[in-house]
């Protein structure tokens, strides 16, 4: 059963955003108009398709059509609990990182929200496709909109950390396409026939073959370096920093989980026996760079590039949730990967808001901020503590199925990773202190109104209800995410490491 | 230890739970207050007055009291009911397919203790407050902290699961956090506010690691699963989960090594620091073992440590507060040191007694901590002894106050706190701990000492300052007095059973820690012991009145004896945490920033990128573009696909 909801998610942002490009200079107005309606309207379309999500583990609303059939490439899209939030967070961000850009883009703001629209396009392709040639197509259409994004858009050094970004994801790119092609030669060989749909992949089992631990590194780095992972992480503070902020608000709400995501629906399911031996090399080097990035976060004078970092942190433990493995661990990474998203971004735009009015983001120039702007301080806190995992809100849930699986299955490691406990609420609330508390700067004294505007607080009004909401009410996101969870590992024929916690006692 | 794990079993199966909607409105009371509060300051911050101070007074307090009310009219059926435990489940929070982790609340004897005397004392201190924050711009934004506060502390007290009272504990600590930064625009007690936090997080991350550890072994967060699957557990696993919860616990009742927060959290108002940092959350670690004190008696090894850790902890806290000068710091470290007797009694496993004490700690601190804000506010914000003098004249009630509560705490019957200390002296020698009843009986000597030093040198004496003292109003008034008279009476609920009397408190908290019976013939011995300790106490109020009792009392001299400056320095352990462990961190995060992270990681691809730079050097030597040389690649290559084809005709080779 062919349905078009999905062709239509990734072709009504991808045509418009790129028709919208071509148009003349001179409409930029009326074209960030349109994109704005546009982006509302793809949000509503991914809301239609969260409603009618039937909580079970398969793929849904498929759409599959030959493309290149001589080697056995299909457009094939389909959803399923996994992609359904990237989805979702990807059409809701995109309205809001359009809006908090809305008045601050001079320069060809007509291309600026046209580059947005194909982003968005490329991002739900790739979360879309079930054949890794088009996983393939979309992940790159990822990379382009950016590089111009912060290339033409961003700050002062921006073509320093653009060029950066792009050799990093390209190097990974690079190894990307190498291994897909290789993975279908391995199928050709082992089947007599050629395939990249994935849903075809994953019943040869690949086994401990040398082939096969080449492929999963080949398939691991591309996603590494995009989540990123220590100590592949050095192009995201430059390129965060120097995007314009509803920029890095996209890239780090949705773009890094990208990375995740490809780890969650090729590298698990394709090398479940290489990620078991290799998980506990791979947790390590989660933990180092959680811990790493915390450090590192304390040092910083830059808001952004503290946050920056904390993201880094975050992500870690998130991947870390991927190599443990577990109902837990991995109910953990999916629920954390929305609230990451909320709460990083809601500080990013934040962050924005500031700079827009003051014109620095450092914190040697800030303080006393709570003073003059007593809302924005309310509401920094509350994503504050939303991000440090303070339970009632809902950075605590995702931390605690985390961690909960990761304890469960290797105490050691889990308690190394819990000090993200201590080392969060240390760089987060020391940053906090210095610039919305203490005694005002000449910087904050001078300036007036460096209070939210009410259209502003408005924007900010979803994330407030989610950090909340989902802090406390969980089902409606475990519920979606949970059939597609239990599923893994999908080879049920080997002894995987994986043990569920209380699983003795209710069964 | 003593035995009280046998009775459970028999115990829990003659609960009886009966649901009630009354325990959610416990909860709700004060978040509603909270909420409508936190509207009301958000939407006033634009004007240069804040809301009426009258109803955010009255919308303040509302909660606290209602919370009061509902919780007397629950605690009421409880009586003569011992088998009585009141539940109620709100909703699940977090369904997994392998866990359902229901957010429920229970009140049973422990927790309607401890709720009725949370609400109670909370609903004065609000009270109070109304008093104490008049006049400052950010009125209603304390009082929806302080509401708020109160929600969390029940929240914790309540809940009927490790990750619910983990959601309270959490909860305060964010409370805590805000109500000690309260002036922001002061560093000072901004750093205050984050050092408590972070501190804090210290302990919940052994707190939470306990309770994964907890739940891997029993598969349940709930209080009534773990207790009925705990003898399952090994001694290894057992031992390890009592000691990360405690570390949560130390962390939260400030005690060594993780006690350096609590005289920082003085920075905050003082009727907060009577509230939070005294009679309520600092408690929370002396709840969480007793709660879990189906676990902890079947670990005695580290209910030694706990009895260790108090003991040191009372002793250092108490030597330290005989040098402070600011009367909130005094009462900080006595808070610390009263905190490590608390945590003496439930580490022999004298849960009652430790509870008890808590119980009794509650009234007369909170009414220290509320005499000192009025005093503080009598005298526009001095805060040094040395400064003070002479005002018992001057504030009556205050003195009344702080009068009676002093000989609470000194350990003078028939006050609450002789009681109380008594019980978890007497539990210690019980069981054995004879060094550490000795520790006990040292710190009660030094704690009359430091208290009646504080009271003489506030109240008696000439008047070292010569600014107007402003009266107690009203609402400060009401709320000291009822605290004096708690401070005096409320010792009556826990008489000696060893001297035959009885013991209230004790029979009362049965259905949840045990049965005790004293032995029948310590009589004597128990009337002997608390000569001892009487002696401590009356020695040490006679060298405080020969000291500081007369007309011209001078503050010391500087002093550089060593002893002193030990004490001046706290023991050294915030120099010891700075240099240790702050400083260093904050060095490789610099570290990270300034080498490791541009040189070391991005220095491999600038490398990488200099070497294919090189290697460009080199291939474009050969194309400088002279015809000749191209023609002779031309002639080698030929030559190489000449030789390559021969090869290839060779019999055997294949491609």
């Amino acid at each position: 059963m062919n349905s078009i909801l999905l062709s239509l998610l990734i072709f009504f942002p991808l045509l418009s955003g790129a028709v919208l490009l071509l148009l003349p200079r001179r409409f930029g107005a009326q074209v960030r108009m349109a994109a704005v309606g546009i982006a509302a309207l793809e949000a509503v379309l991914s809301l239609v398709l969260f409603c009618q999500f039937q909580a079970q583990p398969s793929l849904q609303f498929t759409e599959q059509r030959p493309w290149i059939p001589s080697l056995g490439i299909e457009y094939h899209l389909g959803v399923d609990g996994l992609s359904l939030m990237l989805i979702v967070l990807t059409t809701l961000f995109t309205v809001i990182a359009m809006l908090a850009s809305w008045n601050q883009v001079e320069h060809r703001p007509g291309s600026y929200f046209s580059l947005i629209l194909l982003f968005e396009a490329g991002l739900i392709g790739t979360a879309l496709a079930v054949d890794l040639v088009l996983f393939y197509l979309f992940w790159e259409l990822m990379l382009i909109p950016v590089f111009f994004l912060i290339g033409i858009w961003g700050g002062a050094k921006r073509i320093q950390a653009v060029t950066k970004f792009v050799i990093y994801t390209m190097a990974g790119s690079l190894v990307l396409l190498l291994s897909i092609l290789y993975l279908g030669v391995q199928y050709h060989q082992k089947t007599g026939a050629w395939t990249f749909n994935l849903l075809d992949l994953y019943q040869v089992p690949m086994g401990l073959h040398w082939s096969a631990e080449l492929l999963f590194f080949g398939f691991a780095l591309a996603f590494l370096i995009k989540i990123p992972i220590f100590p592949l992480h050095t192009w995201l503070p430059d390129a965060y920093a120097e995007a314009p902020t509803p920029i890095t608000f996209l890239l780090s709400g949705i773009m890094a989980k990208m990375g995740i995501y490809g780890l969650l629906r090729i590298s698990l399911p394709l090398f479940p026996e290489v990620v078991a031996k290799w998980a506990p090399i791979l947790s390590i080097v989660a933990i180092i760079g959680l811990v790493y990035a915390a450090v590192t976060a304390l040092a910083q004078t830059d808001i952004k590039r503290l946050i920056a970092y904390s993201s880094i942190s975050h992500l870690g433990l998130i991947a870390l949730g991927v190599f443990t493995w577990n109902l837990s661990s991995l109910n953990g990474t999916l629920y954390h990967i929305v609230n990451h998203a909320v709460a990083t971004g809601a500080l990013f735009l934040l962050v924005h808001l500031l700079e827009t009015r003051t014109g620095t983001r450092d914190i040697r120039e800030l303080g006393g901020l709570a003073t003059s702007a007593p809302i924005f301080a309310v509401i920094f806190m509350l994503m504050t503590f939303a991000s440090i995992g303070v339970p009632g809100l809902n950075g605590f849930v995702g931390e605690f199925l985390i961690l909960l699986g990761v304890t469960t299955h290797q105490p050691i490691l889990g308690a190394m990773a819990a000090t993200t406990l201590i080392f969060s609420a240390a760089y987060m609330l020391w940053l906090t202190q210095r610039f919305l508390f203490g005694p005002q700067t000449e910087l904050v004294k001078t300036h007036e109104n460096l209070e939210l505007a009410p259209r502003q607080v408005l924007l900010l009004t979803p994330f407030i209800l989610a950090v909340i909401v989902m802090g406390v009410y969980t089902a409606p996101v475990i519920d979606r995410i949970e059939p597609t969870v239990k599923q893994y590992p999908h080879s049920q024929n080997i002894q995987l490491h994986v043990a569920l916690p209380g699983e003795a006692l209710y069964e | 230890m003593t035995t009280s794990s046998s009775h459970d079993a028999i115990l829990h199966t003659a609960v009886t739970l009966q649901d009630t909607p009354l325990l959610p409105a416990i909860l709700a009371a004060p978040l509603l207050g909270a909420v409508v509060l936190g509207l009301l300051t958000l939407l006033n911050t634009r004007k240069t007055q804040g809301p009426s101070e009258q109803w955010v007074t009255i919308i303040a307090c509302a909660g606290p009291v209602l919370a009061t009310l509902l919780s007397g009219a629950l605690f009421i059926q409880m009586l003569g009911q011992p088998d009585l435990v009141f539940h109620q489940t709100l909703f699940s929070w977090i369904k997994t397919s392998s866990f359902d982790l229901q957010l429920g609340l229970t009140l049973d004897r422990l927790s309607g203790l401890m709720v009725l005397m949370i609400t109670f004392i909370g609903s004065l201190i609000h009270v109070f407050s109304s008093a104490y924050m008049h006049g400052d711009r950010g009125f209603s934004r304390y009082f929806t902290y302080l509401n708020l506060f109160l929600f969390a502390m029940l929240m914790l007290i309540l809940s009927d699961n490790l990750v619910g009272l983990f959601m309270g504990w959490e909860g305060v600590g964010v409370c805590s956090f805000l109500l000690i930064g309260f002036w922001f625009n002061d560093p000072q007690k901004a750093a205050a506010g984050t050092k408590a936090f972070v501190v804090n997080r210290v302990g919940d991350f052994g707190f939470i690691l306990g309770i994964f550890l907890l739940f891997q072994a029993v598969g349940a967060f709930d209080f009534i699963h773990i207790q009925e699957k705990i003898a399952t557990i090994s001694p290894l696993q057992l031992n390890l989960i009592a000691l990360l919860l405690l570390i949560g616990a130390l962390g939260k009742s400030a005690q060594i090594p993780l006690h350096v927060w609590l005289p920082d959290a003085m920075a905050g108002p003082t009727p907060v620091s009577a509230l939070i940092h005294a009679a309520t959350m600092v408690t929370a670690g002396v709840y969480l073992i007793s709660r879990m004190h189906f676990l902890y008696d079947l670990t005695p090894v580290v209910g030694a440590l706990i009895v260790t850790i108090g003991g040191l902890t009372a002793l250092m806290a108490a030597s330290i507060a005989l040098v402070q000068d600011d009367i909130k710091k005094v009462l900080a470290y006595s808070t610390v040191s009263q905190l490590g007797y608390m945590f003496m009694g439930v580490g022999a496993g004298a849960y009652a007694a430790g509870i008890f004490h808590v119980f009794t700690h509650a009234f007369f601190k909170a009414a220290l901590f509320l005499g000192a804000g009025a005093v503080i506010h009598a005298l526009h914000h001095e805060q040094n002894l040395w400064k003070m003098g002479g005002l018992r004249p001057l504030l009556k009630v205050t003195a009344f106050a702080m009068g009676v509560s002093t000989l609470a705490i000194a350990g003078v019957p028939p006050f609450a706190g002789f009681f109380s200390k008594d019980e978890i002296l007497w539990a210690l020698w019980e069981n054995h701990y004879y060094f550490f009843w000795g520790v006990g009986v040292l710190t009660a000597g030094l704690t009359a000492f430091y208290m009646f030093r504080l009271y003489i040198l506030t109240f008696e004496g000439t008047r070292r300052s010569t600014v107007e003292v402003h009266a107690e109003p009203m609402a400060m008034k009401l709320p000291l007095i009822l605290l004096g008279i708690g401070a005096i009476s409320v010792g009556v609920l826990g008489l000696p059973g060893t001297l035959g009397l009885p013991n209230w408190i004790s029979h009362w908290m049965e259905p949840v820690f045990g049965a005790h019976h004293a032995p029948d013939n310590a009589f004597l011995l128990s009337l002997g012991l608390m000569v001892v300790s009487l002696s401590a106490a009356g020695l040490g109020i006679v060298m405080a009145f020969s000291q500081f009792y007369k007309a011209d009392v001078q503050p010391p001299a500087d002093n550089f004896n060593p002893v002193t400056l030990v004490l001046k320095a706290k023991y050294g352990f915030d120099l010891a945490y700075s240099y240790g462990i702050v400083k260093p961190l904050m060095m490789a995060a610099q570290l990270h920033k300034e080498v490791i992270e541009p040189m070391l990681i991005d220095g491999a691809i600038v490398i990488g990128s200099k070497v294919y730079y090189v290697l460009s050097l080199i291939v474009r030597t050969l194309q400088f573009g002279n015809v000749r040389a191209y023609g002779y690649y031309m002639l080698i290559g030929m030559i190489l696909l000449a030789c390559f084809y021969f090869l290839l005709r060779q019999p055997g080779v294949t491609l």
